[in-house]
């Protein structure tokens, strides 16, 4: 009997794949702080950024993950906040829209995807920015008006625009959508947009240029095939 | 109706920039495009993927603007560099690509090679393939290095627009409740996971076999459960998590198309027959399933972002191959396109116009006499809300349309909350705090 708990529990932990010591989790075992403050932050870093994280796992009030595109936690639940891999929906957003640590805090700050921070905004906050001075801010509802990196956020859900939108108007959203989805983090194809006004689109402030530091011409281009 | 252009930067920041129109003599023409390179869409850690929108339905002599989009990304999470060439035909007919560095808001022009196309003619298309080059590494919409076969603008001589009228928020119709099951675990009961900081998740597709049964894809518990009259008949194991569609063909089998385990955007079908036996039927197609559709005994995916539909043999097609031919629609916030292709020629081409702002379509049918059915989810700023709006659109043109409730609790795949029955009828998949319902809308009696 003995033999079969000791089989399980081995399998489980290579199941879970995780390097954490006997008593320690995940992210104490793999994630530590390193950040710097920005003066410029770019749509096209932040969908660098988010983009990595595809294939990492979900954690409630999570932050930190790596880059070999599998949850190393899979068997960590997700509805608790023990250390387990991944970012959940609002701490992926944070930390994509590198935004300061202090609620409501204009500027900007990259966190390495090691450094678990989820930040000080749930969903509600991002639903209903706290005021003028916030980092974001409502946006309008319409397609014209949004962007790259945009977010479409509802009390208990965020995900971001990753892309263009499809023919048939759905919008590939990335976003922390959570186990046993595969993958927790991931790009999804979701219709948002017409979930208004339970989804709402919501803005970051201050986005530089992509071209930034050396924006020299336009940029939108339009290419004329002969 | 014009596609909105995404990807871009909004409107407002625009202000201090020009939009410019780059002329053939700054364009740099690269030839005749081939597959390059043994390249993957993951180069060193880093990432570059390709996406792009395509018209998919035009009326001769508008501008037709193909936007595309390139995330390249280092392994550190940086953006990198890319370059993007189209390749269309030239006047003389040869495949030539046209490149330019990528770009936020970056389009391509493809009105003349689409005004040559249909000079003459009632109906023609343009074929084109894009490619995205960066990090030493090359990208097709399939998200591979293979050169996929070429995506197609439809143009036509003649597309009549007809408005959609506006129904009022909330004047809706009920319906008919075929199934109920109330959230949990268990044959009788449909898997729920609640959100908190993620999506809720529920049941994230179903479909009406041939016999009336309506079959679940249960997300959550991992099974594809079928039920008749109330009651479950079936249920076959499934892995948990499973975000597909399903289908169910005329014999009774049933097609489940999702994701592949692992991937970023390849797909994988399993047919599940009527003894219980699960088959991978295609386990690496070029994209992420986004809708299904079975026609006669096949079955056919559309895949995303190459934005085609192809069959479990592999061949591609623009629109969703029905029994009338192959279905094209567009969909943009402010209108619909819908047309057939028949022999290469573009039939029944409509455009209806919306004073809504449209959201995603979750359903498109021939109606069998030349007209369509459509199902697309409006949404309305004061009061504010959104619903399913249900539009009819004969071959002469006379539009009907209803709404339902969006009833969307749960999460499910867009394409998914609708499905026309064998009966003619329109099955709704509801959600609610209290669990999933399947609701059907005798078409004939709610429009009359």
């Amino acid at each position: 009997m003995n033999r079969m708990w000791i089989g399980l529990f081995a399998a489980a932990a290579l199941v879970a794949g995780t390097a954490a010591p006997a008593g320690g989790s995940w992210a104490s075992a793999n994630c530590s702080p390193n950040h710097r403050d920005l003066t410029i932050w770019t749509r096209g870093d932040a969908r660098a950024y988010a983009t990595v994280a595809v294939g990492e796992g979900y954690e409630w009030g999570g932050g930190c993950w790596n880059d070999n595109d599998r949850d190393d936690t899979p068997a960590d639940s997700d509805s608790d906040s023990d250390g387990g891999e991944g970012p959940d929906c609002s701490g992926f957003t944070f930390k994509t829209w590198m935004l300061r640590p202090t609620q409501g805090a204009a500027g900007g700050r990259w966190y390495d995807r090691f450094e678990n921070i989820h930040g000080p905004y749930s969903t509600s906050e991002y639903r209903r920015p706290g005021g003028a001075s916030w980092p974001f801010h409502l946006a309008k509802h319409d397609k014209d008006a949004l962007a790259n990196m945009d977010a479409y956020a509802k009390n208990g859900h965020i995900g971001m625009i990753y892309t263009l939108s499809t023919s048939t108007n759905d919008d590939y959203i990335i976003e922390a959508y959570g186990k046993p989805a595969d993958p927790p983090t991931g790009v999804y194809v979701r219709d948002y947009f017409g979930q208004s006004p339970t989804y709402m689109p919501v803005q970051r402030e201050g986005w530089s240029p992509d071209c930034a530091p050396r924006c020299t011409a336009a940029n939108v281009v339009t290419v004329v095939v002969p | 109706m014009s596609a909105p252009p995404r990807g871009s930067v909004p409107r407002r920041l625009l202000l201090p920039s020009v939009v410019l129109l780059v002329s053939l003599a700054a364009m740099v023409v690269v030839g005749v495009v081939g597959a390059s390179g043994d390249v993957g869409p993951r180069p060193e850690g880093g990432i570059l993927e390709l996406f792009a929108r395509s018209p998919v339905l035009v009326r001769a002599g508008e501008p037709v603007r193909v936007p595309v989009d390139v995330v390249c990304a280092t392994a550190q999470g940086r953006a990198c560099p890319a370059t993007v060439t189209l390749t269309a035909p030239d006047p003389a007919g040869r495949m030539v690509g046209v490149q330019a560095a990528a770009a936020s808001g970056l389009s391509f022009d493809l009105s003349a090679p689409v005004a040559r196309a249909i000079a003459g003619r009632a109906s023609a298309s343009v074929p084109f393939v894009v490619r995205a080059a960066g990090g030493g590494r090359t990208a097709f919409l399939s998200q591979t290095s293979t050169t996929p076969a070429p995506s197609r603008v439809y143009v036509v001589r003649d597309m009549p627009s007809v408005d959609l009228p506006v129904v009022p928020l909330d004047d809706t119709v009920d319906g008919e409740e075929v199934l109920f099951l109330p959230w949990g675990t268990g044959p009788g009961r449909a898997g729920l996971r609640p959100g908190n900081e993620s999506p809720t998740v529920g049941p994230s597709s179903f479909d009406v076999g041939p016999d009336g049964s309506i079959v679940l894809l249960d997300t959550m518990q991992g099974r594809l459960a079928t039920f008749g009259d109330g009651r479950l008949v079936r249920s076959v194991r499934l892995m948990s998590g499973l975000l597909g569609e399903v289908a169910v063909a005329d014999d009774g089998a049933a097609f489940v198309a999702a994701r592949s385990a692992g991937a970023r955007w390849t797909g994988t079908v399993r047919r599940i027959d009527g003894s219980g036996a699960v088959a991978v039927v295609a386990g690496a197609l070029p994209g992420l399933p986004a809708g299904i559709g079975t026609s006669g005994g096949g079955v056919a995916v559309r895949l995303l972002p190459l934005d085609a539909w192809a069959g479990l043999g592999g061949t591609t097609t623009t629109g969703r191959p029905t029994s009338a031919g192959e279905l094209l629609v567009a969909v943009g916030q402010d209108g619909i396109r819908l047309g057939t292709v028949t022999g290469g020629m573009v039939t029944g081409a409509v455009e209806l116009r919306s004073r809504l702002r449209l959201g995603a379509l979750s359903l498109a049918e021939p109606d069998g006499a030349g007209g369509y059915l459509c199902v697309v989810r409006a949404t309305y700023e004061a009061p504010a809300g959104n619903q399913f709006l249900v539009i009819h659109v004969g071959p002469d043109l006379a539009v009907r349309a209803f709404a339902v409730a969006s009833a969307d609790f749960a999460d499910a795949a867009t394409t998914s909350r609708f499905r026309l029955g064998p009966d003619g009828r329109l099955y709704q998949m509801r959600s609610s705090p209290d669990g999933l319902r399947i609701v059907r809308f005798d078409l004939e009696e709610v429009a009359a």
